[in-house]
């Protein structure tokens, strides 16, 4: 087993106020690992940290066993590690290929020109399903097609490791499975993928081991079954109709 | 099939310029609005890049535009160098200026950064006002050369500054239009939807931000040392705050998210100001501005987009 991202006692405060407090954590290379938690736990605060947008107030982040706290934003796509926002952030101007193709140009792929950024661009649309919107602009899609762009838009930076904040919120059903679907192929094509997730069917169904946050607390951890019979976990999350 | 109209068109077009001095030579007013309106557009390309291209809304561009003409024309008469060597140091002092003080700038973001442009913009101006050897408020002229002389880039013939501008319009929209399908023009969009995208992707905001503001300082620092060569004078109110402005209005009204935006704005924004002063100017003065004003507060409540944003079909999803 490798410990391909490996989280030490990070805290974080905003003016005061306590985000994240002490949590520690690790996730397996080539699993899908999840974090639950109500709103306002942390989660996001967590993933902002781990994938450099703003540094922990202290503790130590690893990633494949090298100290990458405080590392910058932009220096993690070359990593291999992507993201997506859990507020979708298309670029709205552009067309759907070219928000890929910018990845493609970008991150790990390095296209040498506008023709091979896009046909790598292609490539993912066709993966993530989003081929037939190639040529309409980002800003006009609707929240489900937004989700897949930030998950096509991180692909193609060609990661080892992906965040994932929230993809399926907002999602209907059938939407919800054909995301858990998408999750499994990328993770199948040796992806990492670490996911915050609100909707119990999908973390049950893709994680091996979920972490929970409350209050910036890590409260439990395990398999899904093991923390979703955790009697404090019921309490604080399932128990306030956090769950789906 | 629509392309290949188009194309057409567009070649019937760039011929029709390329003839047109023959039949307005003796016309050097008209002359003069196409060399000021190609001058105008080539300045709004190089603003473009970085407002419409990055997001990064300058006001200050008359001044780099007076960085280079200032550069050059202090080469020329105070250093005696030939205007072929001055233009190169006018461009490297234009971009050495620009790299240093706006790579401490781009941390500010929005209006702030407008704002920023503005003080920047004033500054230059004030101190080259207060210069001796800049020649303070009175400006300095370039001397004047018998016949049309390329060596010492000085024409009698108005027409041969007509095909120099028109050439450095269509060079700087090649380079525009190269950048837009490049690495650089993805980086440059992507910071301007979302910087916080671009950094997730592995684009570093403030790296890229530079290298558009050298570029379109560097592009103007080129439109400054023609229009010193061509009127032969240059004074402090080259860079006024709105001269600055002026070079805004052709890529909005044009369409700034297009690399043709300028080129659309710029040629009718001169050619309807130029019209509407020789029509209504003797008339009542100052009616040409108001019209103007009209024009373009219709444009921009119509169509923020600018006039390319009719053509533009993409967005239905
Ligand atoms: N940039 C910020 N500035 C101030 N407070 C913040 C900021 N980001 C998050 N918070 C606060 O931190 C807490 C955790 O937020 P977040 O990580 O977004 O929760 P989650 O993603 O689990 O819903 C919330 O109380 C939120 O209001
Ligand atoms: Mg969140």
């Amino acid at each position: 087993m490798n410990k391909i991202i490996e989280v030490e006692n990070i805290c974080k405060s905003f003016k005061g106020l306590k985000a994240v407090s002490n949590v520690s954590f690790y996730a397996e290379e080539g699993q899908i690992t999840g974090m639950i938690g109500p709103n306002g736990a942390g989660k996001s605060t967590t993933f902002n940290m781990i994938c450099g947008f703003y540094p922990p107030t202290s503790g130590v982040i690893k990633y494949k066993g090298t100290d990458i706290t405080g590392k910058r934003a932009y220096e993690f796509a070359d990593m291999g590690i992507a993201r997506t926002f859990q507020i979708m952030k298309p670029l709205g101007n552009l067309s759907v290929l070219d928000n890929v193709a910018s990845s493609a140009f970008f991150g790990r792929h390095k296209a040498k020109n506008i023709h091979q950024a896009r046909e790598i661009a292609e490539e993912i649309l066709n993966f993530t399903g989003l081929i037939s919107k190639r040529d309409v602009l980002a800003r006009s899609m609707g929240t489900p097609d937004q989700k897949r762009l930030e998950m096509a838009r991180a692909l193609a930076t060609k990661p080892d490791m992906l965040f994932l904040d929230e993809v399926m919120a907002g999602l209907n059903p059938a939407e919800t499975e054909e995301a858990i679907d998408l999750i499994r192929r990328i993770n199948s094509g040796g992806i990492t993928v670490f996911l915050i997730e609100h909707i119990m069917r999908a973390v049950v169904s893709l994680c091996k081991k979920v972490i929970v946050l409350h209050h910036g607390e890590k409260i439990a951890e395990g398999t899904p079954e093991e923390v979703m019979n955790d009697a404090y976990v019921m309490e604080v999350y399932l128990g306030k109709g956090g769950a789906d | 099939m629509k392309k290949k109209i188009l194309y057409i068109l567009i070649i019937a077009l760039a011929v029709f310029m390329l003839i047109l001095p023959e039949y307005i030579a003796s016309m050097p007013y008209i002359l003069n609005v196409f060399i000021l309106a190609f001058y105008m557009t080539t300045m709004s390309m190089a603003w473009n890049l970085l407002g419409g291209m990055t997001g990064q809304n300058s006001i200050g561009h008359a001044c780099f535009m007076g960085i280079g003409a200032y550069t050059a024309t202090l080469c020329i008469v105070k250093f005696g160098l030939n205007p072929w060597v001055s233009l190169p140091i006018a461009i490297f002092v234009t971009a050495f200026i620009t790299a240093v003080v706006f790579s401490q700038c781009f941390i500010l973001r929005g209006p702030y950064f407008t704002l920023v442009t503005i003080a920047f913009a004033e500054a230059v101006r004030q101190i080259i006002l207060n210069w001796d050897f800049a020649g303070k408020a009175i400006g300095l002229g370039l001397p004047y050369v018998r016949g049309n002389n390329w060596l010492l880039f000085s024409f009698k013939d108005r027409a041969i500054y007509y095909y120099i501008a028109f050439a450095m319009m269509i060079a700087v929209y090649a380079v525009m239009k190269y950048i837009d399908n490049s690495k650089l023009g993805f980086a440059l969009k992507t910071i301007r939807e979302d910087e916080d995208v671009a950094a997730a992707i592995g684009i570093k905001p403030l790296k890229y931000k530079v290298i558009a503001v050298v570029i379109s300082a560097s592009v103007s620092a080129v439109a400054g040392f023609f229009y010193a060569c061509y009127y032969r004078y240059i004074d402090p109110n080259i860079m006024l705050q709105s001269s600055s402005v002026e070079i805004v209005l052709p890529a909005i009204i044009g369409g700034s998210a297009f690399v043709e935006g300028p080129l659309v704005g710029g040629i009718l924004m001169v050619s309807l100001s130029e019209y509407l002063r020789n029509t209504f100017g003797g008339i009542l003065p100052g009616i040409n501005l108001i019209l103007y004003a009209i024009v373009l507060i219709v444009v921009i409540r119509f169509r923020p987009t600018g006039i390319l944003g009719f053509f533009d079909r993409r967005g239905r999803a």
